[in-house]
């Protein structure tokens, strides 16, 4: 479409004056759309102060960074920054706003999207430019994946799930141009009182070499043993533990591996009856050497191991446990 | 701390100071004698009589509750709507359907979406906590989804809604919200409770769409609310990357999306549970409200490729334990 050159807005991610890793990965996501469709990027940074951030984005990847600069904007606040998306769209909306779907970007997506008029494609971990522009998604735990596409003419808002891509790495030749716009504090109803640090965790999974992984499959926690005692058979095994088993109570949230959790990166990473949601994979892709134990063949985290074990955990982990200790020679095979 | 500071406010106190101010189960035990509420927050109230509150019936566990009954009859009612997914079991094997949009239903089981329990279980809390509210369940659905209204009711729940869809899968997000919106405009609910997102497509879109479209505020990621004495705000716990919290203050009405692990969800009761079985449910035909936009469109779905599964070991569960001590002393120096 010679001429009609699109506008791509990525928003940037921050947290206590720094910008979030994910937004880079959303950048290299908003990148290659933007060489499929011709579009132009510019990285929206709502902050307080505005300006740091705007020049480290624009000088790392040496694209246009619009900085807005308003006192209710250092930390995120959903209504606040819809009001200033809402008031940037003023003069012209962007054909496409990528945000990463996060807390942040569950929370800002739906409403900024009904703002605009926009279309709202969530969850997005994929693209196609072939025929027309379609993004990719899975749902019901990866077992399908479904594509998606937006709407007549109206604006795209569009999360992209964390870890789709690699971090944007290509050095520019020059630094992006950055503008900032000073703006009073909007009215919000919504009023951010204070942010609360999770406790320090008295497990430190970051520190381990291995993790056994125990999830919904585990069940009760009577068999939650063979798990801890497979954990204790390595120098530096730790158990962690998916969401929905915090949530029964079997182990404490101190454990949880994933989004809302640790984010860990082992050299072994056993899961035990764990579904592989992506809220828990988040936080445990980078480790290096994956196993699954599973039930479900088709079970998302199947996509996520390297070698997947389909058996009953409470007949399966017994057994690898007498092999381990056979292998050591500390018990007759 | 910041219930302590509230209450100060409220009663025009200046805030304690020392250990007070440092330390939350203290600064329970401070407001817990201000007004007579629990160190634990459960409600006991101060006053003479006590009144039965309507419709609690035997939801858990019932207190003592001691109630100024002039004082509690001149505070409002809160109405309450908690709206609720069927999701079909995650476990279950999926075949693509004719269509190539969906999957085929005919052997899959059908259950509310867990993460809609959490949000149910805190309406009901709410009530304990406040008496005179009122809870209506929702949902949006074919003819079968109405189990899950159903299920609301079983879990205390006072009323129950059906809008009634003819299309099963493939809901649009604004198009689900754009029909709930439409119900509860004219409706005067205090509260709008949805879970964080659904099991089955765990996109998160439809609590704030519905918010936005109704011009409310809204939070999503709840994992603690308070509301104040006087109903006229509430104060949520907002669950962040890596076990982070924000505190959020926003004016009633509101709606709230709520994380899980908000609350431990009860096992319904057996009168619940005859209750619901009978009670009338408000159905709604929902190609009858006026049109609605959509905010995507579904082109195709499909399975994915096997290539992207990691290696599957064979052989009996004895030959697999052995391949895998075998790859992982290989492969990772931890054995």
């Amino acid at each position: 479409m010679p001429g009609a050159t699109k506008s791509i807005w990525v928003l940037a991610e921050h947290s206590d004056g720094f910008v979030q890793p994910v937004t880079y990965e959303v950048l290299t996501f908003a990148d290659k759309v933007a060489r499929a469709i011709q579009g132009k990027i510019s990285v929206v940074v709502l902050a307080h102060p505005a300006r740091p951030m705007a020049g480290q984005i624009a000088e790392r990847t040496g694209f246009d960074v619009i900085g807005v600069d308003t006192e209710t904007a250092c930390h995120y606040n959903g209504e606040a920054y819809r009001n200033l998306l809402n008031s940037l769209a003023l003069s012209g909306p962007p054909s496409f706003l990528f945000i990463p779907h996060t807390t942040m970007g569950w929370d800002l997506a739906p409403g900024i999207a009904v703002d605009l008029g926009a279309s709202s494609l969530s969850g997005v971990c994929g693209f196609e430019a072939d025929r027309g522009l379609l993004f990719r998604r899975r749902i019901l735990n990866g077992k399908i994946i479904q594509d998606v596409r937006p709407i007549g003419d109206r604006p795209v808002v569009v999360t992209v799930v964390p870890g789709t891509e690699d971090p944007y790495g290509t050095k520019p030749n020059a630094p992006g141009n950055i503008q900032i716009y000073e703006r009073e504090a909007p009215r919000t109803r919504t009023r951010v009182l204070e942010h609360v640090e999770p406790p320090p965790s008295s497990v430190d999974l970051r520190e381990a070499e291995v993790i056994i992984a125990a999830g919904r499959g585990v069940g009760d926690a009577e068999n939650l043993a063979c798990i801890h005692e497979l954990a204790s058979l390595f120098r530096r095994g730790a158990v962690g533990a998916s969401r929905p088993l915090c949530d029964m109570g079997l182990l404490p949230l101190t454990c949880q591996v994933g989004m809302t959790g640790q984010t860990v990166s082992p050299k072994l990473y056993i899961a035990c009856g764990v579904s592989g949601a992506v809220q828990h994979t988040m936080g445990m892709k980078a480790s290096d050497m994956v196993v699954a134990i599973n039930t479900d063949r088709n079970a998302l985290f199947c996509r996520e191991a390297h070698y997947c074990v389909i058996a009953d955990l409470h007949e399966f982990v017994p057994i690898l446990i007498n092999k381990i200790l056979a292998f050591r020679g500390e018990r007759p095979e | 701390m910041l219930l302590l500071l509230q209450v100060c406010k409220a009663l025009s106190l200046p805030p304690a100071s020392g250990p007070v101010k440092k330390n939350r189960s203290s600064a329970r035990f401070f407001y817990s004698i201000v007004v007579g509420w629990d160190p634990l927050h459960v409600p006991v109230r101060l006053g003479t009589g006590c009144r039965e509150a309507p419709g609690i019936g035997k939801i858990g566990k019932t207190k003592p509750c001691h109630v100024d009954t002039e004082v509690y009859e001149r505070e409002p009612s809160v109405r309450i709507l908690v709206c609720v997914k069927q999701v079909p079991d995650m476990e279950s094997t999926f075949r693509i359907d004719e269509h190539g949009k969906g999957f085929e239903e005919s052997h899959t089981v059908f259950r509310m979406n867990s993460y809609d329990d959490y949000a149910v279980e805190e309406s009901v809390r709410i009530k304990e906590r406040l008496l005179d509210v009122d809870i209506t369940a929702l949902t949006v659905g074919t003819q079968r989804a109405q189990a899950v209204v159903r299920r609301a009711l079983e879990l205390g729940a006072d009323q129950g809604v059906h809008l009634v869809t003819d299309r099963s899968q493939g809901m649009d997000a604004l198009e689900t919200s754009s029909r709930i919106a439409a119900f509860a405009k004219d409706q005067s609910f205090e509260l709008l409770l949805f879970g964080v997102m659904s099991e089955d497509e765990q996109f998160s879109q439809t609590g704030p769409m519905v918010a936005a479209l109704l011009d409310l505020p809204y939070a999503t990621t709840v994992v603690s609310e308070t509301i104040s004495e006087d109903r006229q705000h509430v104060t949520v716990e907002r669950e962040l990357e890596g076990g982070r919290r924000q505190i959020v203050e926003m004016p009633l009405p509101a709606v709230l999306t709520v994380q899980s692990g908000i609350n431990r969800p009860r096992y319904a009761s057996l009168s619940n549970k005859l209750r619901a079985r009978k009670q009338e449910l408000q159905v709604v035909d929902a190609n009858r409200m006026s049109p609605v936009g959509r905010c995507q469109e579904l082109v195709r779905a499909y399975l994915p490729p096997p290539s992207e599964t990691g290696m599957f070991l064979e052989g009996t569960l004895e030959e697999q334990a052995a391949a895998l001590v075998r790859i992982i002393h290989e492969n990772a120096d931890v054995l």
